[in-house]
């Protein structure tokens, strides 16, 4: 087909088209989106196990628990807020970085929760078992929240598309594990580094191979 | 043109082209077609930097302009406009030489077996000989000469045949096609010297 073709058939298809509004707005709306769906989860948790949320939120008391879980938190906002500007072509490369700081403060307050573990409780304090259903947990809040941040973000092949795919599979990941912990008591911080970071990172892993595949193929 | 008046019309058309695309985004038509229009040579001679094959510089700029189309309601009328389309642009391209990386990374280059001499020339066919000057020297020819080499060589008569067939003497046939030849051979000889002169 000649370019000029394509032109005037482009053209004679144009309709009116609403802008997008501001991305900050727009990450705005998704968190409260993901805001809703985390607490009707712990919600539900609370009424299923029959626990008070004073009950969840006591390990709030804990300092550590507190500084990784708002690391985690600061994770999955400055996230989701650089894959909105990252979505937008005109946007600098530059967003990439925004997570980096919570990511590096999220995995070295779990990093020292584990050398705090291993001094308390030796060796034994690292073998506190498998959770499988935190994998389960995790990857089941990340895939609705992942797929409505996917059709929020469906223009962005047009610029960054592997590299917003990769700060908003972060920020999905790190906010199910916000989430997680707020329900779901994990032993030891080993566990929470394999379980809430492996998770995060396999996530975020998978997600990039299936984007960068679905935007070659398109 | 100095460097400042470079910048202030870019800036100028920079600004034209966020009002028509302002515009196209509200759905006017004429707007986008000026829009779009305008900014193909641009796409075209980008493409170009990165891109030999004309088809693939063809390709690439439609690819631009498809997405562009898209992807309009991205675009912040507030904002300048070359940056959003440059970007698009360069994924694009990106993208394109990436797909022709992996193309190349299957594909198998064949070694040139069939190649049989050591002078490149001699692997190559021969090309049809070209009858075109030849035909326009005999039609240069006087009559008498050209009907001899008509006869003679292009019906491939002989000299009895085109004699009874054109009412000339075998003799004064002889003596056409004689001269006709030189005639021929000198202009042909000197076309192909100013052939590979040129």
């Amino acid at each position: 087909m000649k370019t000029d073709r394509l032109i005037d058939t482009l053209v004679a298809e144009a309709q009116p088209v609403r802008r997008l509004r501001p991305p900050l707005v727009r990450a705005g709306l998704w968190l409260g989106g993901a805001a809703a769906l985390i607490a009707g989860i712990t919600l539900f948790h609370a009424h299923v196990e029959g626990e008070s949320l004073r009950h969840l939120f006591g390990q709030f008391a804990d300092p550590g628990f507190t500084l990784q879980w708002f690391a985690s938190l600061a994770t999955g906002i400055t996230a989701i807020i650089a894959a909105f500007e990252l979505s937008l072509p005109d946007r600098s490369r530059a967003w990439r970085l925004l997570p980096l700081p919570a990511v590096a403060a999220w995995l070295l307050l779990i990093g020292y929760g584990c050398l705090t573990d291993w001094v308390e409780r030796g060796p034994d304090g690292w073998v506190a078992g498998h959770s499988l259903k935190c994998l389960g947990t995790i990857i089941g809040t990340s895939v609705p929240l992942g797929a409505f941040l996917a059709w929020m973000l469906r223009f962005a092949g047009a610029a960054w598309p592997v590299e917003t795919i990769t700060v908003g599979a972060l920020g999905t990941a790190a906010l199910s594990a916000t989430g997680l912990s707020l329900y779901h008591d994990l032993d030891a911080s080993l566990m929470i580094l394999i379980w809430h970071g492996g998770t995060t990172a396999l996530i975020v892993w998978a997600s990039r191979t299936i984007g960068q595949r679905v935007f070659r193929r398109a | 043109m100095s460097e400042r008046a470079e910048q202030e019309r870019d800036t100028g058309q920079g600004r034209e082209l966020a009002r028509l695309m302002a515009a196209a985004q509200d759905g006017d038509k004429r707007a986008y077609a000026t829009l779009l229009q305008a900014v193909t040579p641009y796409l075209r001679a980008q493409a170009r930097r990165y891109l030999r094959n004309p088809h693939d510089v063809e390709d690439v700029v439609q690819d631009i302009l498809l997405t562009l189309h898209r992807v309009r309601q991205t675009y912040d009328p507030t904002r300048p406009f070359m940056p959003w389309l440059v970007a698009i642009a360069r994924r694009r391209v990106v993208d394109r030489l990436r797909g022709k990386g992996r193309q190349d990374a299957r594909e198998v280059i064949v070694p040139p077996d069939d190649e049989t001499f050591t002078g490149a020339a001699a692997n190559m066919e021969e090309e049809a000989p070209d009858h075109s000057a030849l035909h326009a020297a005999v039609a240069a020819l006087p009559p008498g000469q050209r009907l001899a080499v008509e006869l003679l060589k292009f019906q491939d008569l002989s000299l009895k045949e085109a004699s009874e067939r054109s009412g000339m003497t075998v003799g004064s046939l002889k003596v056409a096609a004689h001269r006709a030849y030189k005639t021929l051979r000198g202009v042909l000889s000197g076309h192909r010297d100013e052939d590979e002169r040129g």
